[in-house]
């Protein structure tokens, strides 16, 4: 049988960090640099942590394998979008059908997803404990991009509801450190959710289009008050990347993820590098130009790449992470 | 003098603790023990003075658990109770002797007492205790909290196993009508949805053009041949999900399959291959299918009973 077990880790020290990636077809080990590149950044701090990786990949391969998803859901989601009004919206559900809209159409698919990063949530719990830190103790935190902000924003939201997953905040007393999203679709999901209305099976399995509003997850404490489900709820996006809610340099409130009470940061992005550089002003190339004795190699940049996120914010991870 | 007095109070306790933490580790800890500590931590931290309404709420536990009569019950019994997991047959004739209203009520009274157990009081007695002496007050609390890990846990992997089942490469394929008619399923039929625990709906809907079944007629001369035959099938599916389906021999998926599926069986006039189903001359009949194979017999003059296996000719089309 090949279901990937969850990933188990020896803590070196009380602390531990949880990867979710995005679209794609990753396969375990396929995201390595980007783990290299964050101990890089963190230093000797890096030492201290136990790394997970969860990679989910294999999980959409056996719905996209069994329901020709790439055909079968872009049709039904081009034929929704047509049922849609015709503004940007509509457009957006339409180029995000196979990898954003079918973990909405599929309850199957999406739960599958969160059975899988729960159990990594609780292994990550238990090797913590194994190694004597109580969950008390425990300071765990979560790095998530794109479609993975979905999933861990979904997880989240149901561990906090569902004291029998043991990951409550308040029930079980885990609270993670940071809850880190990266280009966050979870707006987006919501408002495409919304629209497709009661095309929409089981909707109260997701919470992303199903509550009342977005919110960061909590659960009743010992007064009623709500225990949310991290200290620290980090939202960054690009002001080019799509997924994350702008549009060349426009915020679109119908895709920007706004959670009451997480610190946002609008990353100012580049639609291409110049010599290397994302600092693209007509000085720094002429001085280029004149030392090279060349034209200058401009590149294209995706504003969605995981990896610039990272390097971006590398001093913020720094002081998040301590 | 008042301070120094507390302290060795506190030490006397947290011995008396300790040793009963050995006692516990011979003997699973049991609701009593978790109460107790909670007991001896609210004393440690004058906590009825500093947090009066989460103490009452505590009191309120407290005597609830008591009259449900449910100080003994272990921690596997308590959480199999939190997880929602089936207890044994002992587990229940207890319950059902001292908790009336066992399900709801003590479920979340139990939710309650977590939530009481991590959160002023923790972090008072955190602010307080060094790390060893709070993890040994709050033992029977965190095993716990590992055994609802543990089993939540479990009870995951489970979760995805039964996805492996029903959506795994060795599952059946579905075409394009199917992905259509389940979608709509999903909307509109019980039972088609997954269950609220998150568990994969056992259900699937059948509708399948067969190109290559198998089936025995006589010729005009009286001979009996073996034909090729379209066929359709319009059906349920259902999956087993039991631990041991589809592993084992060569005619494991006849003898323990994860699924199977009837409903009503088509065959078109004539006995050929890409041929039409409907239309005059239509044949229809029922069909049996277990795990990759299926059996189907269609009534009238021109009765047959076709035989076929579960491939698809042209992925995702028939």
């Amino acid at each position: 049988m090949a279901i990937q077990p969850p990933q188990t880790v020896k803590w070196p020290a009380d602390r531990a960090l949880l990867f979710v990636h995005g679209v794609g077809s990753s396969k375990p080990g396929d995201y390595d640099p980007l783990v290299a590149q964050l101990r890089d950044i963190l230093g000797a701090e890096s030492k201290k942590f136990a790394i997970y990786f969860l990679y989910y990949d294999a999980v959409n391969e056996w719905f996209a394998q069994k329901l020709q998803a790439q055909t079968a859901f872009t049709k039904l989601v081009t034929f929704l979008s047509g049922r849609m009004d015709g503004s940007a919206l509509g457009e957006a559900a339409a180029s995000f059908a196979g990898d954003v809209i079918w973990p909405v159409l599929i309850p199957d698919a999406r739960l599958a997803i969160r059975a899988a990063l729960l159990q990594q949530l609780q292994t990550m719990v238990l090797d913590g404990i194994a190694a004597g830190v109580q969950p008390r103790n425990q300071k765990l935190s979560i790095i998530a991009h794109s479609l993975g902000c979905f999933h861990t924003y979904e997880a989240l939201s149901h561990a906090a509801t569902t004291p029998a997953e043991g990951l409550g905040p308040a029930s079980a007393g885990v609270v993670l450190e940071n809850v880190i999203y990266m280009a966050s679709p979870v707006q987006l999901i919501r408002s495409s959710g919304q629209a497709i209305g009661k095309a929409l099976p089981q909707p109260s399995s997701i919470f992303s289009v199903s509550d009342a509003a977005l919110a960061i997850p909590s659960e009743p404490g010992d007064d009623g008050t709500p225990v949310r489900c991290a200290r620290r709820t980090i939202s960054i996006t690009g002001n080019l990347d799509p997924v994350g809610g702008f549009v060349f340099r426009s915020k679109l409130p119908w895709a920007y993820m706004d959670l009451p009470g997480q610190q946002p940061f609008i990353d100012q992005e580049q639609v291409a590098t110049v010599n290397g550089s994302e600092e693209i002003n007509l000085t720094s190339i002429l001085i280029e130009a004149l030392r090279t004795q060349g034209p200058p190699t401009i590149e294209p940049e995706n504003p969605h790449d995981w990896s610039a996120y990272v390097a971006r914010h590398a001093t913020d991870l720094r002081k998040w992470l301590a | 003098m008042t301070r120094a007095l507390r302290h060795a109070c506190m030490g006397v306790a947290l011995a008396f603790v300790a040793a009963s933490s050995a006692r516990a580790q011979k003997s699973e800890a049991t609701l009593g023990d978790i109460i107790h500590r909670l007991r001896v931590g609210e004393s440690f931290v004058n906590f009825a003075t500093t947090t009066p309404v989460v103490a009452k709420r505590l009191d309120g536990l407290d005597l609830y658990f008591r009259n449900a009569g449910a100080m003994g019950m272990t921690l596997d019994q308590l959480t199999d109770a939190y997880t929602h997991r089936r207890a044994d047959v002992s587990t229940v004739a207890r319950w059902y002797r001292h908790v009336p209203q066992f399900e709801t009520a003590f479920v979340d009274s139990l939710v309650a007492l977590n939530t009481v157990a991590h959160g002023s009081l923790q972090a008072a007695l955190m602010a307080t205790l060094s790390r060893p002496a709070m993890d040994s007050l709050y033992k029977p609390i965190d095993d716990f909290g590992t055994q609802v890990l543990v089993k939540a846990r479990a009870a995951n992997q489970e979760k995805l196993r039964r996805f492996y089942i029903k959506y795994g490469p060795d599952s059946p394929r579905l075409n394009l009508a199917e992905v259509g008619i389940n979608y709509l399923g999903q909307l509109f039929i019980p039972g088609m949805l997954p269950s609220e625990d998150g568990l994969p709906s056992p259900f699937e809907l059948v509708a399948t053009y067969r190109t290559t079944d198998l089936t025995a007629a006589k010729t005009d001369a009286g001979d009996l041949t073996g034909r090729v035959v379209t066929t359709g099938q319009i059906g349920l599916r259902m999956y087993g999900f039991s631990e041991t389906c589809g592993k084992g021999g060569r005619f494991v998926d006849l003898i323990d399959p994860c699924q199977s599926s009837a409903g009503a069986f088509l065959m078109g006039p004539r006995d050929a291959p890409l041929s039409r189903l409907f239309g005059s001359g239509q044949r229809a009949g029922v069909y049996l299918a277990r795990g990759k194979y299926h059996l189907g017999y269609v009534f009238g003059a021109e009765k047959r009973l076709v035989f076929g296996v579960d491939q698809q000719l042209v992925p995702y089309v028939f």
